[in-house]
C-alpha cells in the first residue's frame, strides 16, 4: 500500500494543525471507511424499517442475519484463512515483478473461497434457518458468496491507486441498499435480496478497479493455495485472530444467562451487542493513527532498513535505520495509547449525558467502559500484529493470535459465570495479556532484527 | 568482535511494561461496576428486558439478596411475567425483614390490580376487587402510603373506600392546604361521612380560596345550618349577604316563611315585588306577600296591601280572582264588593 503512504505524507508537507487534521481524517476514512459505511448503512436500514413498519418490522432479524450469519461466517470460516496468505502472495508477486499473475490469483482466491465455503455453508444455513422460507435461505447463501468475494477484493483493491475509489464504491453501493430498503424492504426476504444486490454492485466496482490495474493472459490460477506459496501460519493467524475477535460475542449470544434466540438458531445478546458496537466505533481515531504510522512512517523506515541490508550499507547505517524503526514503533504505540486514552476519557465523561439524551439505557455504561478499554487494547494488539507481519514473523503472530482466541474464549466464559459485574472483563483482560505478550515479542524481535536478517537468511 | 550500539533503544522497556500493566490494572479495578449496577437497574425504565437479564444474573450470584428479588418481582410485573412475580412475592412475604415485607405488600397490590383488569368473569372480578380492598386496608393501616400519597389516594377512590380516601385526603391537604380540588373533595367526603365540623372547616376554606364559586360555598354553609337547625346562623348568613346580593332576599323571604315569620317574609316579598320589572315575577312576589300575611292572620295588612295594588292586576283575570278570594278570606266583603264593581265597570262599562 505504498501509494497510500505516499499520499498521506504529501498531506504533511505543511506543518500546520489543519494538515494534521486532514491527515488523520484521511487516514480514518481509508482505514475504517468501508466498515463504518457498511455498519451505518445497516443501522439506517434498521431505523428506516422500524419507522415505516413499527412492531411488524423485520429490521432486527435482518441485522442479526447480515452481521452474524453472513459477515461472521464468511470472514471466519473462509476468507479468514485466505486473507493473510493471499496478501502475502500478492506482495511476493509484486516483489518478483510478476504482476501478470495477480489477476488469475485473485480469481483463484474467490473461486477457492466459494468452492471450499459452499459444502459447509449450505447445510449449515439449512440447519440454522430450519423451517424458514427457502427463498430467504437462498438469498442468505448468495449474499455469503458475494461477501466472500467482496472481502478478498477489498484487500486487493485497497492496495491499488484506486483506494479512494474503494471508499466511494462502498458509499454508493450501501447508499443504494438504504434507498432500496426504504422503498421495497418490507419483509426480511426482500431486505436480504436488496443487501445481496447492493453487495453484488460493490463487487463489480471493486473487480473493475482490480481488472483495470493488472494485465493477465490467463483467467484463473490457484497457485497461491498450493505449497510452497501458501503460508499455513498466516492462514491460521488470520483465522485465529478473527475467531478471537468474535468468540466473546458468540459466547454472549449463546450463553443461557446472556443470549436469546432471534431467528432460526441465531442468537443475540441484549446485554453485549450495543456496548461492543459502540466500543468498536470509539477506536476510530486510534485506527487512523495506526494506519498512518504503519503505512507512511513504518513502511518508509522498513524500506530504508532492508535497502541498506540488500545494498551493502555499513553496520552503522543499518543500526541507525533499525533504531529509526524502533522509534517509529515506540512512537506509534505511544500515540495510539495516548490519543485513544483521551478519546476514552471523553467517552467516559460524555456517555452518561449522551445516553440520557438519546434515551439509551444507562445500564449499558459499565459494560461500555470496560469494552472501550478492551477495544483500545485490541487496536494496540492489532498494531503489534501488523508490524510482526511486516517483519515476516508469521509464526509468532500466529501463536499470539491463537493465544488471543483461547484466552478470550476461556476468560469470557468465566467472566459470565462470575456475574454481571464481570461482563466484558474476559475480553479486556485477555487483550491486556496478549498485548503485553505481543509487546515483549516485538521488543525482542526488533532488538534482534539485524542478527535475524543477516544470520537466518536462507 | 562485537560492535556496541550507542544509546540502545527498545520498542518498550521492562519498567514501561510494568507501568502499562499497572495502569490498566488500576483502570479495570476502578471500572468494576458492582455497586453501580444495582442503582442503574433500579433506575432503568426504558428497557425492561435488559434490566431483567441483569437482575436474573445478579440474583443467581446473590441468591439471598431480597432487595434484588424485590426489584426482579417489580420488573417481572412490568414485563408481564406475572407467574415469576407471584413466586417471588410469595417468598418475600415470608421475609424476616419488615421493610421487605412491606414493600412486597405494596407490590402485591400492583400484582392483584393487574389481575383484576385481566379477569373477564364478573364474579371473579368482584372477588379480586375485595382482595384488593383487603390489601389496601393493610397498606393504609400500616401507613405504607407515605412515599406515594397521591397515588394511594387515587387508589382509594378506585376502590370506593371513602373512609380511607378521606384519611389520605387529609394528609394531602396538609401538604397542599389551598388546593381547591382537594378542599372540594374534602368537603364532599366530610359531608357524606357526617363529619360536620370538618365539612364546615373545608367550606370556610373554600369560601376563602375558591373565588369563582364563593357564593355557592356560602349557600352550602346556609344549607348546613338549616340541616343542623341552626336557624340563627342561617339567618345571619343570609342577612350578611342580602344587602349586596338581591338573590339572597328571595332565600331570606323563603327562610322567614319557613320559620313562620310571615310579616318579615311579606315585607321582603313586597320589596322584591317593587324592585322587579318582570310581570311574571311581580305576580309571584305579590302572591307570596299576600299569602304570608294571610298565613300570619294579618288580614288588615293583607287587605290594605291588596287595595294599594289591585289596579296593577286589573287586566289579569287570574290575579283578579286571587285578590277577590283573599278579600273574602280576610273577611273584608266591602273591599270585595268594591273590587267587583271596579271589574264590572272595566269589563262592561256598567
Amino acid at each position: 500500500m505504498a501509494g497510500i503512504g505516499f499520499e498521506l505524507r504529501k498531506l504533511l508537507k505543511e506543518d500546520s494543525l489543519l494538515s494534521y487534521t486532514k491527515l488523520y481524517g484521511y487516514s480514518a476514512i481509508l482505514s475504517s471507511g468501508p466498515w463504518v459505511i457498511s455498519i451505518i448503512a445497516i443501522l439506517l436500514v434498521g431505523f428506516i424499517n422500524l419507522a415505516n413498519l413499527g412492531e411488524a418490522s423485520d429490521a432486527f432479524r435482518f441485522q442479526v442475519v447480515v452481521t452474524y450469519a453472513i459477515a461472521l461466517a464468511s470472514s471466519l470460516i473462509v476468507t479468514g484463512v485466505f486473507q493473510l496468505p493471499f496478501t502475502r502472495y500478492v506482495a511476493d508477486l509484486i516483489f518478483q515483478k510478476r504482476q501478470d499473475e495477480i489477476l488469475p490469483a485473485y480469481f483463484g482466491a474467490i473461486f477457492l473461497a466459494w468452492l471450499l465455503g459452499l459444502p459447509f455453508i449450505v447445510p449449515f444455513y439449512i440447519w440454522v434457518f430450519e423451517g424458514l422460507n427457502p427463498f430467504f435461505i437462498m438469498s442468505v447463501v448468495a449474499t455469503f458468496l458475494i461477501l466472500c468475494a467482496v472481502w478478498i477484493s477489498s484487500i486487493l483493491a485497497a492496495s491499488l491507486k484506486y483506494y479512494k475509489g474503494v471508499v466511494y464504491a462502498y458509499l454508493v453501493s450501501y447508499s443504494l441498499i438504504v434507498i432500496l430498503s426504504y422503498f421495497f424492504g418490507d419483509t426480511i426476504e426482500k431486505l436480504m435480496f436488496i443487501y445481496f444486490l447492493g453487495n453484488a454492485i460493490l463487487l463489480l466496482f471493486l473487480m473493475s478497479f482490480i481488472i483495470k490495474s493488472y494485465n493477465s493472459t490467463i483467467f484463473l490460477k490457484i497457485d497461491f493455495f498450493l505449497e510452497p506459496n501458501f503460508y499455513w501460519s498466516l492462514g491460521i493467524a488470520g483465522l485465529a485472530y478473527n475467531l478471537g475477535a468474535w468468540v466473546d460475542k458468540f459466547i454472549f449470544w449463546y450463553h443461557e444467562a446472556t443470549g436469546h434466540a432471534v431467528i432460526g438458531k441465531l442468537h443475540a445478546s441484549v446485554v453485549y451487542d450495543m456496548p461492543i458496537f459502540l466500543a468498536y466505533l470509539s477506536i476510530l481515531p486510534g485506527m487512523a493513527i495506526f494506519f498512518f504510522r504503519l503505512e507512511a512512517d513504518f513502511a518508509d523506515k522498513y524500506d530504508l532498513f532492508y535497502s541498506a541490508v540488500r545494498d551493502g550499507g555499513t553496520l552503522g547505517v543499518i543500526h541507525k535505520y533499525q533504531t529509526d524503526m524502533i522509534e517509529v514503533v515506540r512512537h506509534a504505540m505511544h500515540e495510539i495509547l495516548m490519543v485513544q486514552g483521551i478519546v476514552d476519557i471523553i467517552l467516559f465523561l460524555s456517555a452518561p449525558h449522551v445516553f440520557a439524551w438519546l434515551k439509551i439505557p444507562q445500564l449499558y455504561l459499565g459494560l461500555l467502559f470496560i469494552l472501550s478499554i478492551g477495544a483500545l487494547l485490541q487496536l494496540a494488539f492489532m498494531s503489534v500484529l501488523a508490524i510482526l507481519h511486516y517483519l515476516n514473523r508469521r509464526v509468532l503472530a500466529m501463536w499470539l493470535s491463537v493465544a488471543f482466541f483461547v484466552l478470550n474464549a476461556v476468560l469470557t466464559y468465566f467472566s459470565i459465570d462470575l456475574g454481571p459485574a464481570f461482563f466484558g472483563y474476559g475480553y479486556t483482560v485477555s487483550l491486556l495479556i496478549v498485548f503485553i505478550l505481543s509487546l515483549i515479542v516485538i521488543r525482542n524481535e526488533m532488538d534482534r532484527i539485524d542478527y535475524e536478517t543477516f544470520m537466518l537468511q536462507k | 568482535m562485537s560492535i556496541k550500539k550507542e544509546n540502545k533503544r527498545y520498542v518498550v522497556t521492562y519498567p514501561e511494561l510494568i507501568f502499562i500493566v499497572f495502569v490498566f490494572g488500576i483502570i479495570l479495578v476502578a471500572l468494576y461496576p458492582k455497586d453501580m449496577l444495582k442503582k442503574q437497574i433500579l433506575n432503568e425504565k426504558s428497557n425492561y428486558d435488559l434490566s431483567m437479564l441483569y437482575l436474573k444474573n445478579l440474583i443467581k450470584h446473590n441468591p439471598g439478596d431480597e432487595s434484588l428479588m424485590l426489584v426482579l418481582a417489580n420488573q417481572s410485573l412490568k414485563t408481564g411475567n406475572i407467574d415469576l412475580a407471584i413466586r417471588l412475592l410469595e417468598l418475600l412475604h415470608q421475609s424476616k425483614n419488615k421493610k421487605i415485607r412491606q414493600k412486597a405488600l405494596l407490590l402485591g397490590y400492583d400484582l392483584e390490580k393487574e389481575r383484576y383488569f385481566y379477569i373477564k368473569d364478573k364474579k371473579e372480578q368482584q372477588k379480586e376487587f375485595h382482595k384488593l380492598q383487603n390489601i389496601f386496608i393493610n397498606i393504609y393501616y400500616q401507613k405504607l402510603y407515605t412515599q406515594e400519597l397521591e397515588r394511594w389516594y387515587k387508589e382509594a377512590q378506585f376502590l370506593r373506600m371513602p373512609r380511607e380516601e378521606y384519611g389520605l385526603l387529609q394528609e394531602l391537604i396538609k401538604q397542599k392546604p389551598n388546593d381547591i380540588k382537594l378542599l372540594k373533595r374534602g368537603y364532599y367526603l366530610a359531608t357524606i361521612l357526617r363529619k360536620e365540623k370538618d365539612a364546615l372547616k373545608y367550606l370556610r376554606k373554600l369560601q376563602k380560596h375558591d373565588k369563582k364559586e364563593q357564593e355557592k360555598w356560602l349557600l352550602e354553609e346556609y344549607y348546613i345550618a338549616m340541616r343542623e337547625k341552626n336557624y340563627d346562623r342561617a339567618e345571619k348568613i343570609l342577612l350578611s349577604q342580602v344587602a349586596n346580593k338581591p338573590k339572597y332576599k328571595n332565600i331570606l323571604a323563603d327562610f322567614y316563611l319557613y320559620r313562620q315569620k310571615y310579616t318579615q317574609a311579606a315585607k321582603i316579598y313586597l320589596d322584591l315585588y317593587k324592585q322587579t320589572t318582570s310581570k311574571k315575577k311581580k305576580v309571584e312576589y305579590f302572591k307570596k306577600a299576600i299569602q304570608s300575611l294571610i298565613g300570619a292572620k294579618k288580614y288588615h295588612m293583607a287587605t290594605t296591601m291588596m287595595k294599594q295594588h289591585e289596579d296593577d292586576f286589573i287586566h289579569n283575570e287570574k290575579m283578579r280572582q286571587f285578590i277577590m278570594k283573599n278579600y273574602v278570606a280576610a273577611g273584608n266583603l266591602d273591599a270585595a264588593a268594591a273590587y267587583a264593581n271596579k271589574i264590572l265597570q272595566l269589563k262592561y262599562g256598567l
